[in-house]
């Protein structure tokens, strides 16, 4: 495996201008600002290098190159397989009223032969996460793993966009099947810290929660944030909700992207079962860059690793903020000098728990994917 | 600019740091640091203060819930350990796992003697087996009600108890409660034993006058006899001499003539067989009822014995005979039965209640026709029916208004005028053939035409368990 980073600005254009291969590389993965990526400019000047058919990516709320986490830019990885290959399909929501449907037949328009991994990108605002990992994992052969991410829109939470075959498009899922002669890892940890008291979802349909034992939400979390509740929704990131679904469950963490001031509800980035047990979460600084650490370490993937594509959550960032970069160099200190580290910071990360466990939709959490020809 | 940043750069450059450049840049980024710390620390501090006194809320909240819980157990340990009934949880295998004090009230054991210790070693061992069986049809239907065995009290008393059980499902144990019907038991035998004799009081003058006939006229026979040999005297008298003479003369034949005529010798002979026959069938007769009102009579036995239900119809329509015999006709069609484990003093009581009921409802139906003097029909039938012995003894009666089909097998309640009946025959009836003999009693009626009652007793002891 070869790969090759290059960066794009506003002021500079690309950097480095040129391909470091003269052969078309198998995959270039993008991760950039909606609007860079809307404009064009910035995939027209790339295209004039690499074939348009192998750009992959989507829209981001911070992209990730190396150790550094970028914000309003564009950041291309150069990948040649040697001995892998990569498998493309992509489904509009817009052909589909069950998300479970569209995540199955995305599945299915993946080879099966060879097959080792999936990597999904999806719009990040219009699509129910854990409906779309059971659709997917659920047309999985048995053994292959999905990781990816619901890509992002800074902080604004309102379009997304992914890039299918050098396309920007809104309402899209993209997925990547990687297959031969690969060794993949996956690591997917949070770091935050549950508080206060546990409370019951008593009314809530799919993603949208209208009341924690019996009080809207939505004034549950403004009474939270005080002063911050003017920056609803993108402030409700520091408080994500860690939910028991039942018991001897894992609990998942969700976060909100939207709030319904009319009846006062709450729509998170997944799945929130009425009944289910609820508790607020708190950042703590040291336990969030401890968490991408844990979870590059559990990606078992030594100093061998040649690609890592980082999933990481905005409401990390939010909190990090200036510090955001101390997670990425956390990545780096597990996984090396070798590989190439990508990545972008979405609405929602898809990975198991650990290895082997079911995928599922997350938030708040670190996921790292790493790759290696074998 | 941050209050804490502005005193920094006072001190450290008190004449003001270098305008433009990297340095103002990092000014700035450190700036936004110490404002991002600070909102930071302001929202933890509010959602401190919040949790906290949410968690206060809570915690008040939870303290009362558990003093409601506190007051509520409490109750219900009070309820457990007052209440009259044995009161336990039975674990899997048997044994005692909490036992309520009325136990020792009871049975004389402390709680501290049966927890751990098996329920089986107190039952009587020919229950035993019952009670394990019970166990299982609970374990696996969920309840039993009125089941009964007998416990050992620590006296070495047998007490009768009625048990009323349930599953818990989650812990594969029992929850009982059982109830000392010993004395209950000990009163509703006396009752009914008290109530048969009522029955045989009601029954005493018509069996007097069933007697005071037959022994009437055994009377007048053997007076005739006696007449009739002191008539005979002389000429026993006379003969006797003339075989001492030896020898007898023409006056001999006619004194033999006179004493013959005198004797009325041709009467005699005709009438003194008939006489004794007439003695003899009315001793026949009070022996009859004689033998009809001691098996009535007799007490009940424990246990079931094979019993010939036709006979014991034939002999309690015997007893009957005086209540029903101006009313009615007694009509039988006894099948072929066989030998049916029954109590049978208890069946006797049944019959005999069944046909008085059956002639109290024809004199019903002939006072309100306006027929005092009618008679009506009374039909007593058996057959065998699958398992079960059939006996019906129906009545061409009054009927059963609809308005009381339905209590007349309840405690007491009669509609018949005081000293007629106490409202207890038929209850003891049903409770006699249902529970005694796991048999039914039902009947069809209809208003003015007649009642059959129809009493289904099971052949054989698989057929008793069945119906169990």
């Amino acid at each position: 495996m070869k790969t090759q980073q290059l960066v794009w600005t506003k002021e500079r254009g690309w950097n480095p201008q040129r391909p470091a291969d003269e052969r078309p590389p198998t995959l270039v993965l993008l991760f950039g600002q909606r609007e860079v990526l809307e404009a064009g400019a910035a995939l027209d000047a790339l295209a004039q290098h690499f074939p348009r058919q192998t750009f992959f990516g989507c829209s981001t709320a911070g992209e990730i190159e190396n150790t550094s986490v970028h914000d309003g830019d564009l950041i291309a990885t150069a990948v040649w397989l040697e001995r892998a290959t990569v498998h493309a399909a992509a489904r509009s929501l817009a052909d589909f009223t069950d998300v479970r449907e569209f995540g199955a037949a995305l599945a299915q328009a993946l080879p099966k032969d060879g097959l080792r991994h999936v990597l999904a990108l999806s719009d990040g605002t219009r699509v129910n996460g854990s409906e779309l990992v059971a659709g997917i994992t659920t047309s999985l052969p048995a053994g292959v793993e999905l990781s990816g991410g619901l890509s992002g829109d800074g902080a604004a939470m309102k379009t997304t966009v992914v890039v299918d075959r050098g396309q920007v498009r809104s309402g899209v899922v993209v997925a990547l099947g990687f297959c031969g002669a690969l060794k993949v890892g996956i690591g997917s940890l949070g770091g935050w810290d549950a508080f206060g008291p546990e409370r019951r979802v008593t009314k809530a349909s799919g993603n949208v929660v209208y009341e924690l034992d019996g009080e809207s939400a939505l004034a549950l979390y403004k009474r939270y944030l005080g002063p911050h509740a003017a920056g609803l929704p993108q402030s409700a990131l520091l408080f994500p909700l860690t939910v028991h679904a039942s018991e001897g469950a894992l609990p998942v963490v969700r976060t909100i992207l939207g709030v319904n001031e009319a009846d006062g509800s709450l729509t998170f980035a997944g799945d929130v079962p009425q009944g289910s047990r609820a508790q607020l979460m708190r950042a703590n600084f040291e336990r969030i860059i401890g968490g991408a650490f844990d979870a590059a370490r559990a990606t078992e993937s030594g100093n061998d690793a040649e690609l890592a594509i980082l999933v990481s959550c905005v409401g990390r960032k939010l909190i990090l903020k200036q510090r955001t970069e101390e997670e990425v160099e956390a990545v780096r200190e597990v996984l090396g000098p070798k590989p190439a580290l990508t990545g972008f910071y979405s609405y929602g990360e898809l990975a198991p728990f650990t290895g082997g466990a079911a995928c599922q939709l997350h938030n708040q959490t670190m996921t790292v994917t790493t790759f290696r020809e074998v | 600019m941050h209050a804490l940043l502005k005193r920094q750069l006072k001190r450290y450059f008190p004449d003001g740091a270098p305008e433009g450049g990297p340095l103002q840049e990092l000014i700035a980024a450190v700036d936004q640091a110490y404002v991002d710390a600070d909102d930071e620390r302001a929202l933890l501090e509010r959602s401190l203060n919040l949790s906290s006194d949410e968690l206060k809320a809570r915690n008040d909240q939870l303290q009362a819930d558990i003093a409601q819980r506190v007051r509520a157990e409490s109750e219900r340990d009070a309820f457990f350990r007052m209440s009259p009934d044995l009161l336990c949880m039975i674990q899997p295998d048997m044994s005692f796992r909490q036992v309520n004090p009325t136990w020792e009230r009871v049975l004389g054991y402390a709680p501290s003697e049966l927890i751990g210790r098996s329920m089986i070693a107190l039952i009587h061992p020919e229950d035993v087996q019952r009670t394990l069986q019970e166990a299982s049809k609970v374990a696996a239907n969920g309840n039993t009600v009125g089941f009964t065995n007998r416990f050992w009290s620590k006296a070495g008393e047998l007490r009768l108890v009625a048990w009323t059980a349930v599953k818990d499902a989650a812990t594969n144990s029992y929850f009982a409660a059982g109830r000392d019907i010993t004395e209950e038991r000990r009163k509703e035998s006396e009752a009914a034993q008290s109530q048969k004799l009522e029955a045989v009081g009601q029954l005493a003058a018509g069996v007097a006058h069933e007697i005071n006939t037959p022994i009437q006229f055994v009377g007048d026979n053997v007076q005739f006899v006696r007449d009739s040999w002191d008539d005979l005297e002389p000429l026993r008298t006379w003969l006797t001499a003339v075989l001492e003479a030896k020898q007898a003369t023409g006056d001999d034949v006619a004194a033999l003539e006179a004493l013959l005529a005198k004797a009325d010798w041709d009467f005699l002979v005709g009438e003194l067989p008939t006489s004794l026959e007439e003695a003899r069938d009315g001793v026949k007769r009070v022996a009859e009822l004689v033998r009809a009102l001691k098996e009535f009579s007799h007490p009940d036995t424990p246990d079931m014995v094979s019993c010939d239900i036709n006979q014991a119809l034939q002999r309690t329509i015997v007893l009957a005979r005086n209540e029903v015999k101006y009313v009615a006709a007694i009509e039988t069609e006894l099948g072929e039965l066989p030998a049916v484990p029954c109590h049978a003093g208890a069946l006797n009581q049944v019959f005999l209640n069944l046909l008085v009921n059956a002639a109290h409802a024809i004199e019903d139906r002939n006072r309100k026709k306006g027929t005092p003097n009618g008679r009506g029909t009374i039909r007593v039938a058996t057959k065998v029916d699958g398992d079960f012995a059939v006996v019906a003894i129906g009545d061409s009666g009054c009927g059963i208004p609809p308005e009381i089909r339905e209590r007349i097998f309840e405690p007491f309640f009669t509609t018949k005028e005081v000293g007629r009946g106490t409202g207890q025959g038929l209850a003891l009836a049903r409770k006699i053939v249902v529970e005694r003999h796991r048999g039914a009693l039902t009947f069809e009626t209809t208003v003015d035409v007649g009642t059959t009652f129809f009493i289904r007793l099971p052949l054989r002891a698989a057929t008793l368990a069945r119906a169990a």
